[in-house]
């Protein structure tokens, strides 16, 4: 290839990087190497706002920027809304210590990596790379930048025919240009064109992607998990095939993916979001509460924020509002209220969040104490309820929900057997559903503890082991706790070892219950029970 | 678990943990010597600290993936890479090196050689050949490639003493180890295992040892 002169000196620069004297030094390389406009920023949220006003030929950005978002979040961004033009490059800077878990991003790549610490002559090296591999992908990138579709496919085309060395990026850049263009059918041929010369991680994904959007998820599962295989580390398959479970309605599943993915990389807006929209319909508040609160923050000034974490977080926080020390309470009541208020401004709802918004207000309203001000708030949202067509079933179990708290029991409760009619054989809504009444009946515990035994003894007969173990499990927290919540989840542990998924705590767990319920008289009518377990124990146990 | 099971991913858990933590150590590090004015002498010594401690994460990576070589599971991640872009990459993560032990990289290259391997993989089995140059005392090392119809070759020359002679004759594939040439041959051993998981069809990857002229040469052949 010819030598041509890289012109840094017509060369608009911004430096994304936190620490100042990093800064500073960049800045004097790259006025070293001739470059001479340079600017710089200290943080993701103010690099963003640069990169909305100003167009800039190359970008620097550190990987690691403290607090705030990550050079990856800013990428992310840049790359979903053009912020920089596609014949730019964009280079992440990034520590020695992290560049392997940095490197390797296969959706939202930048144009190349530098690893610190930068020197005059690394610079020198890796930037005249960079630019010289961006510029074998000119003619692609100029159409892409006049927003010319087909010239950037004709061109794409032309480079795999005149180059074939390149043939395999620029089939990564079309099958990127397909997809975005919803042309599946084409993308679909390009990924198996590729795949049948190699197995490469981002033809895979590509693949997933296109599964994905033709609604053919169990295949973009299983694509997606013999990808996990290989490496653990692409996160973005990790995100596909979550949104791939959660299609299906594997939300378990999809909510143990996320939360691997955030152990691995937590700054992703969206990837919180995934995890906090899962974690609401597992009912797993915890999880949910925390994701919310962390969407949030991360969506401040984000092109990702959505009003769905505002309300979430609003109602997660529900529970340390009505149970919480008096201090958790009023800071969570006055969080939850502005969570609201900001949901209702900065947004603009449809009519199905603006009545989840409502049942949330009347929430926190009355669990807080304010039981007028609450009903104020559930006539409004009750009048839209009437309005609303189409309402989910995890809605409407929110709706009865807050009925059990404003309307008269019966009213309520008509309400509540209609959705768990409607519910029919879903069993994740069921959990649901129950987990609601058990909460409603807190004050009474008679019935409260009737309702758990009614329902364990239900699950047990139809073998779901582990929404009876959770069930049960929770009911030993009862003050009432009786033989009969020990004995049941002694039923489900040794059901669920029986079932070949033994676990190390529950061993411990049912040791301790056997030992509570030596106590047990012959003369009881659950005596045999008991007996008949304690042989099953054994013989479980006997084995290992 | 079988009891060796155990041992092994006892010990594989303890070392990951220790990579991290030496990563975040080397990282506080690198911040607080920014911030202090040396002189001359002990810039010098911080360049050794330095090149000391990537060598320490770069082995427990080595160590950490030689491990996982060996499970029946075990497969690389290959992707199209350029040879030059990703020996210059090499050259570039041994900056504290070249500092340190008064090295000097060579790169010969044409723009277009490319092959198919997990780079990840590659930079381990390219960082076991440098060390053992160093070790050997080598001062100059140069890296270059080329390909033909079947394979990538890379080349590693050094200028140091070469290869121990029972090495060259031994075959350190089956893992004999002698005792003088001990680190270097397990070392060797397993770079011969990750490169072996490169296969295409009924070709696999392989490490050649010799001498010339100047000193050591390893030749990397990893199939298209």
């Amino acid at each position: 290839m010819a030598l041509k002169l890289i012109p840094y000196h017509k060369m608009n620069v911004l430096i994304i990087e936190d620490l100042a004297e990093m800064r500073s030094s960049m800045k004097s390389m790259l006025s070293a190497i001739g470059v001479q406009h340079t600017e710089s920023v200290n943080n993701g949220e103010d690099a963003l706002k640069k990169l909305r006003n100003n167009t800039y030929d190359l970008v620097f950005s550190d990987y690691e920027l403290g607090r705030g978002k990550d050079g990856q979040q800013i990428l992310e961004e840049v790359r979903f809304n053009n912020l920089v033009k596609p014949s730019s490059v964009f280079i992440m800077v990034t520590a020695a210590q992290t560049q392997d878990m940095v490197m390797g991003a296969l959706e939202f790549e930048p144009d190349g990596y530098i690893a610190k610490p930068v020197t005059l002559e690394l610079l020198k090296t890796r930037l005249v790379r960079i630019i010289r591999t961006k510029d074998i992908y000119k003619d692609i990138n100029v159409a892409l930048d006049d927003e010319n579709i087909e010239d950037a496919l004709n061109s794409c085309n032309r480079l795999a025919m005149e180059r074939p060395k390149f043939a395999l990026p620029a089939y990564r850049i079309k099958g990127k240009i397909l997809i975005k263009e919803g042309r599946f059918e084409e993308a679909k041929d390009i990924y198996e064109t590729v795949l049948g010369i190699k197995r490469v991680a981002w033809a895979i994904l590509g693949m997933a992607k296109v599964h994905f959007f033709c609604k053919e998820y169990e295949q973009a599962q299983n694509l997606l998990e013999s990808l996990a295989k290989t490496k653990a580390k692409y996160v973005e398959a990790q995100d596909w095939l979550a949104k791939s479970l959660e299609e299906q309605g594997k939300y378990k599943a999809a909510q143990k993916v996320l939360m691997e993915a955030i152990a691995q990389s937590p700054k992703s807006v969206r990837r919180q979001q995934a995890l906090a929209r899962v974690a609401e319909k597992n009912g797993d508040i915890e999880i949910m509460w925390k994701s919310c609160r962390k969407a949030v923050a991360l969506g401040q000034n984000s092109c990702f924020k959505t009003p769905e974490v505002f309300i979430g977080l609003a109602k997660s926080l529900q529970p340390k509002i009505k149970n919480g020390s008096m201090r958790d309470k009023k800071l969570c009541t006055v969080e939850a209220l502005n969570l609201i208020e900001s949901a209702r401004t900065d947004f603009e709802l449809t009519t199905i969040l603006s009545l989840k918004c409502s049942l949330v207000e009347a929430e926190t309203l009355i669990n807080s104490g304010k039981e007028e001000e609450g009903k104020l708030a559930y006539r409004v949202a009750d009048t839209v309820m009437e309005m609303t067509a189409n309402l989910s079933l995890d809605d409407r179990l929110d709706i009865f929900n807050t009925k059990l708290q404003f309307e008269t029991e019966d009213n309520a409760m008509t309400y509540g057997k209609q959705v768990l009619t409607d519910i029919a054989g879903n069993k994740r809504l069921q959990v649901k559903y129950f987990q609601i009444i058990e909460v409603f009946l807190n004050n009474r515990p008679d019935e409260r503890l009737a309702l758990v035994k009614e329902r364990g003894e239900d699950l047990l007969l139809r073998e779901d082991v582990e929404d009876a173990l959770d069930l049960y499990l929770r009911a030993c927290t009862f003050k009432d706790a009786d033989e009969d919540i020990y004995l049941g989840v002694l039923k489900s542990i040794i059901g669920r070892f029986k079932k070949g998924r033994p676990d190390r705590h529950l061993t411990q767990k049912c040791d301790e219950l056997f030992k509570k319920l030596e106590s047990l008289p012959e003369s009881d009518p659950r005596h045999p029970t008991l007996e008949q377990l304690k042989f099953q124990w054994e013989e479980i146990t006997g084995d290992a | 678990m079988p009891n060796n099971d155990i041992r092994g991913e006892l010990l594989a858990a303890s070392i990951h943990e220790i990579k991290n933590r030496l990563g975040l150590m080397f990282g506080e590090l690198d911040d607080v010597l920014s911030d202090i004015d040396l002189s001359n002498k002990q810039q010098l010594q911080v360049q050794r600290i330095k090149s000391e401690s990537q060598f320490v994460g770069n082995e427990l990576v080595r160590v950490l993936a030689s491990y996982k070589s060996l499970s029946d599971d075990f497969c690389v991640n290959v992707d199209q890479h350029f040879a030059v872009e990703f020996l210059e990459e090499v050259i570039a993560r041994h900056s504290y090196t070249v500092a340190a032990h008064n090295l000097q990289f060579t790169l010969d290259c044409d723009e277009d050689v490319s092959g198919f391997f997990d780079n990840s993989i590659l930079f381990i089995i390219l960082d076991t050949c440098i060390y053992n140059s160093i070790k050997a005392g080598a001062k100059n090392i140069k890296l270059s490639a080329t390909e033909d119809d079947q394979y990538l070759y890379l080349f590693i020359e050094d200028n140091g003493p070469g290869f121990p002679e029972e090495l060259l004759e031994g075959d350190f594939s089956q893992g004999s180890i002698s005792i003088e040439s001990q680190s270097t041959g397990l070392g060797l051993f397993f770079a011969n295992k990750l490169i072996q998981s490169h296969q295409e069809a009924d070709l696999t990857g392989s490490i050649q040892l010799s001498n010339n002229l100047s000193g050591a040469k390893v030749t990397l052949t990893i199939p298209l």
